[in-house]
């Protein structure tokens, strides 16, 4: 068992990953249980391109020390209500609009709960005291 | 090394850091969201190398390197989104003298005619920016004083024309409309009333989405101390003590005929985390619908 697996992208591009820190996605987490880690198994991620699963996988290299979370959990719910976005993941979260749509299309896809979370965070921030106008934009 | 480049069409300056061409080729395709690698000219000459040194070729710092785009035809333009440029596609159909005619690559159809005229003997250029989308003829114009001035006004007015394209066209090439309700409505989770209420009034689809009782239900813990009268929502209810308590300020909200809610239902799950001491928080299920059965019927 090397703790590698190979994710395949919409775009049919392969990328080897760690398993400790591909865990984070739920669904990637899932899929591993019911497929069994095997290393010569490929795992289909047809809904995310290979620019944005690269960028994920970015996130949750920096993450793999992380804590678990549940996010059914209330005192979670609480706290994400009142946190900010941390400076790491603001920086990595200053892409353009169109990239940062796409991150959160793809997190939604995974079950990244708390990079959902920040990337959601991020938008609501460049909402945040825009006229009707502005938003339109 | 740092160095400048600039986009011919629609003029963009972005400052990279590279240290050899193979870098800064690869640096700027991923600055400008390029699928495949740019081809890059130095000071608008022949095509440079993609790989190499850079000062064998002369290149040094603050030099300007112009993108040529690889497909001849097509044309990368940029509009501004806040502080951040982004990159759309438009293929040349026409190019005149004075006047340019692109199509719009994402929506079949837009079609862009750039007019510049020099206005005579004032130095200055008018710049025309016509969009066409079936019958709908529309146009965006400005004065420039000089080329500088063109490229800095072009990815505002360029914004404008996409905009009206998609809403010509109703298809959302790449914004907010683009995310599932559910995101939307977690987005609108992160922002106070008054941005919610604004981004209300943005669209029908966002109306729709912060209109959600909910959202406003959750604001109204948040920001108010008092349960007042039952409006029949919670957002009608937010809009009714945010007008009392703005007359008298601050946060003076117990005036009748608010009536102040006692902690009659203490928290026992958690402790209490509301900035206002004395405010039963807002935990869901059946604590939840007590307090809606207090708010028909108070205490």
């Amino acid at each position: 068992m090397s703790g590698i697996v190979t994710l395949v992208s919409q775009d049919q591009q392969k990328i080897e990953v760690e398993l400790n820190v591909i865990r984070q996605s739920k669904v990637i987490s899932g899929m591993l249980q019911d497929l069994g880690e095997d290393e010569d198994t490929e795992y289909p991620i047809p809904n995310v391109s290979h620019a944005i699963l690269k960028k994920i996988i970015e996130w949750c290299e920096q993450h793999k020390e992380d804590a678990p979370v549940d996010d059914e959990d209330p005192s979670y719910q609480e706290k994400k209500r009142t946190a900010e976005v941390p400076r790491w993941d603001a920086e990595f979260l200053k892409v353009d609009q169109g990239t940062l749509f796409e991150i959160i299309l793809a997190a939604n896809y995974l079950d990244i709960c708390r990079l959902l979370d920040f990337a959601c965070m991020t938008v609501a921030d460049q909402i945040r005291g825009k006229t009707p106008e502005e938003i339109r934009k | 090394m740092r160095l400048r480049f600039k986009e011919p069409a629609l003029n963009i300056t972005v400052t990279v850091e590279a240290s050899d061409l193979a870098e800064l080729h690869q640096k700027i395709s991923a600055e400008i969201g390029s699928p495949e690698t740019v081809i890059l000219s130095l000071n608008g000459s022949e095509p440079l190398p993609q790989v190499g040194s850079l000062s064998e070729l002369g290149i040094v710092g603050g030099d300007r390197i112009r993108i040529i785009t690889a497909d001849p035809g097509t044309s990368q333009a940029y509009i501004r989104k806040g502080d951040i440029f982004e990159q759309r596609n438009f293929k040349l159909e026409e190019n005149g003298e004075q006047q340019k005619t692109f199509t719009y690559v994402p929506i079949p159809g837009a079609k862009l005619n750039l007019l510049v005229t020099d206005i005579p003997g004032a130095e200055k250029k008018v710049v025309n920016m016509i969009g066409t989308y079936e019958a709908t003829v529309f146009t965006e114009s400005f004065i420039a004083d000089s080329d500088e001035h063109v490229n800095q006004q072009s990815p505002d007015l360029l914004s404008k024309i996409i905009r009206k394209f998609e809403d010509l066209s109703g298809i959302c090439t790449n914004n907010l409309l683009a995310l599932p309700d559910e995101i939307l409505h977690s987005i609108c989770g992160h922002l106070d009333a008054k941005s919610l209420g604004k981004l209300r009034t943005s669209c029908s689809r966002l109306h729709r989405v912060c209109s959600d009782e909910g959202l406003w239900r959750k604001l109204y813990f948040k920001d108010f101390t008092t349960i007042g009268v039952d409006e029949g929502s919670w957002r009608k209810l937010y809009a009714v003590s945010f007008e009392r308590s703005s007359t008298a300020r601050p946060r003076a909200t117990r005036s009748q005929p608010a009536i102040r809610v006692e902690p009659t239902f203490p928290d026992l799950r958690e402790p209490p985390r509301h900035p206002f001491p004395g405010v039963p928080g807002m935990i869901g299920g059946d604590y939840d619908l007590r307090f809606e059965q207090n708010l028909i019927n108070p205490l």
